[in-house]
């Protein structure tokens, strides 16, 4: 018992630091570029891909043993795709002007490969417990990702956080922080200091299995 | 056959259970997304109703307003029952009911592949524009938002109807239906005039004539939509 908590907490947590779906797996590239431009933003995709991405992981876990191998990528789009468009309503019902702001990207989670392939490497060949875990912590992971992000290009791009002046009427905003390119340079910068610190810690973990080094 | 041909073969389900086990997927998640729509759509058609009115309540400033909607039936432009999805115009009154404008919406091709939605306040009596606003628009940043600011917004303060709309240089705006380019942004201003245009050409002949207006039916719904 404890020691399938355990497991379900590695599950969890790897997803948030480990095996960060965007900062080390590099995957879902398309929304974190296009609705990152302001925190708000990134919130609320986040949201919605956690969302689709816990509730199809859940279906997909359940229904693993009904599922035949040959119909089973057609089976996951039409449960992922059920759970984005529910994304989609929901959030035009409760939230209409931020689902004006990510227009077309809510509905292109469906095809976000951190989506489908969760499903296929995960969700598929796990527990639902697992499943849910492993689902929990992407999700949030990519969420985190999506934050620092918008956070960072709000700040530059438009000198506020969540809609809040930050530097007051003198700041020239950077425009090009809210533009593509902005995005790409900001993740280059990010994905730069998550490859330094990934080297760092090989080197240590080298260093330490060479033993102390004898003067 | 091998010994493992004969077990691979076993271990292969029928077609009919794959198309079974897809029927029935697809079959749950139908009935699913039907009762979401069910029951997500008053909200978002009150959602939309109340956008476009906080839209229409700031360039009406200073004003009480309240609208309702009203669609072609006929021949001539009835109101829209609640809930009623077709396109149509929303007719503006002051606070008594007295008619004062009408909100046209209309698209125009822009920059970005969905091109700008727009929002026009058209006045029947002088037969001019006194305000737009941008729905949806995904122009570039910068671009975009220049819409909503002055110079450009001073076009759509007394834009004349009567004469097809023209885009012209920033600052060569001589005539009541022109209109100044944003500088450096040509393409949006283009978007703009065609949304123009194409709102011109659609609601102008079939709104009623000043007069035969449809009484105010509703209850003040801009404080409701502001809420």
């Amino acid at each position: 018992m404890l020691e399938e908590q355990g497991q379900n907490y590695a599950e969890f947590i790897k997803g948030l630091w480990k095996e960060n779906p965007v900062f080390v797996q590099v995957l879902g590239m398309c929304p974190m570029l296009a609705v990152t431009t302001s925190a708000v933003n990134a919130l609320a995709m986040g949201g919605a891909t956690l969302f689709v991405l816990v509730g199809s992981s859940l279906f997909v876990s359940l229904l693993r043993k009904y599922i035949p191998k040959q119909v089973r990528i057609s089976a996951y789009i039409i449960i992922i795709a059920t759970f984005v468009t529910v994304a989609d309503l929901v959030l035009k019902a409760v939230a209409f002007k931020v689902h004006k702001e990510l227009g077309a990207f809510i509905d292109l989670i469906v095809v976000n490969c951190l989506i489908l392939g969760r499903q296929e490497a995960f969700a598929s060949r796990n527990g639902v417990k697992a499943a849910l875990s492993d689902a929990l912590g992407m999700a949030f992971g990519f969420a985190i990702a999506l934050f620092c992000l918008g956070a960072v290009r709000e700040i530059f791009g438009a000198g506020q956080l969540f809609g809040v002046s930050l530097f007051g009427d003198s700041f020239q905003p950077w425009q090009i922080m809210l533009l593509p390119p902005g995005g790409f340079i900001m993740l280059g910068l990010i994905l730069l200091f998550f490859n330094q610190m990934k080297a760092r810690k090989e080197a240590r973990l080298q260093l330490a299995q060479e033993g102390p080094v004898k003067s | 056959m091998s010994l493992e041909e004969t077990l691979d073969k076993k271990k292969e389900p029928s077609s009919f259970r794959l198309v079974i086990t897809l029927t029935l997927i697809g079959l749950c998640s139908g009935a699913a997304l039907a009762a979401v729509y069910v029951k997500t759509k008053p909200m978002i058609d009150a959602n939309k109703a109340a956008f476009l009115e906080e839209k229409l309540v700031e360039i009406f400033k200073g004003q009480t307003i309240v609208t309702q909607k009203l669609i072609p039936a006929d021949g001539k432009m009835v109101v829209a029952q609640s809930g009623d999805g077709s396109p149509g115009v929303l007719a503006v009154y002051t606070a008594d009911g007295k008619p004062l404008a009408y909100g046209l919406i209309g698209k125009g091709q822009g920059y970005a592949a969905d091109g700008v939605e727009l929002l026009f306040a058209y006045d029947p009596i002088k037969e001019v524009v006194v305000g737009m606003r941008a729905l949806d628009s995904k122009e570039t940043p910068g671009f975009g938002t220049k819409m909503g600011e002055e110079p450009f917004q001073s076009n759509f303060k007394a834009l004349s109807f009567k004469k097809k709309v023209v885009l012209v240089d920033f600052g060569k705006k001589s005539a009541a239906h022109e209109v100044d380019a944003i500088s450096g942004a040509t393409v949006t201003s283009a978007a703009v005039v065609d949304a123009a245009n194409n709102v011109r050409d659609k609601w102008l002949p079939r709104l009623p004539k000043p007069g035969s207006e449809p009484a105010f039916q509703k209850k003040a719904i801009a404080s409701e939509g502001e809420e």
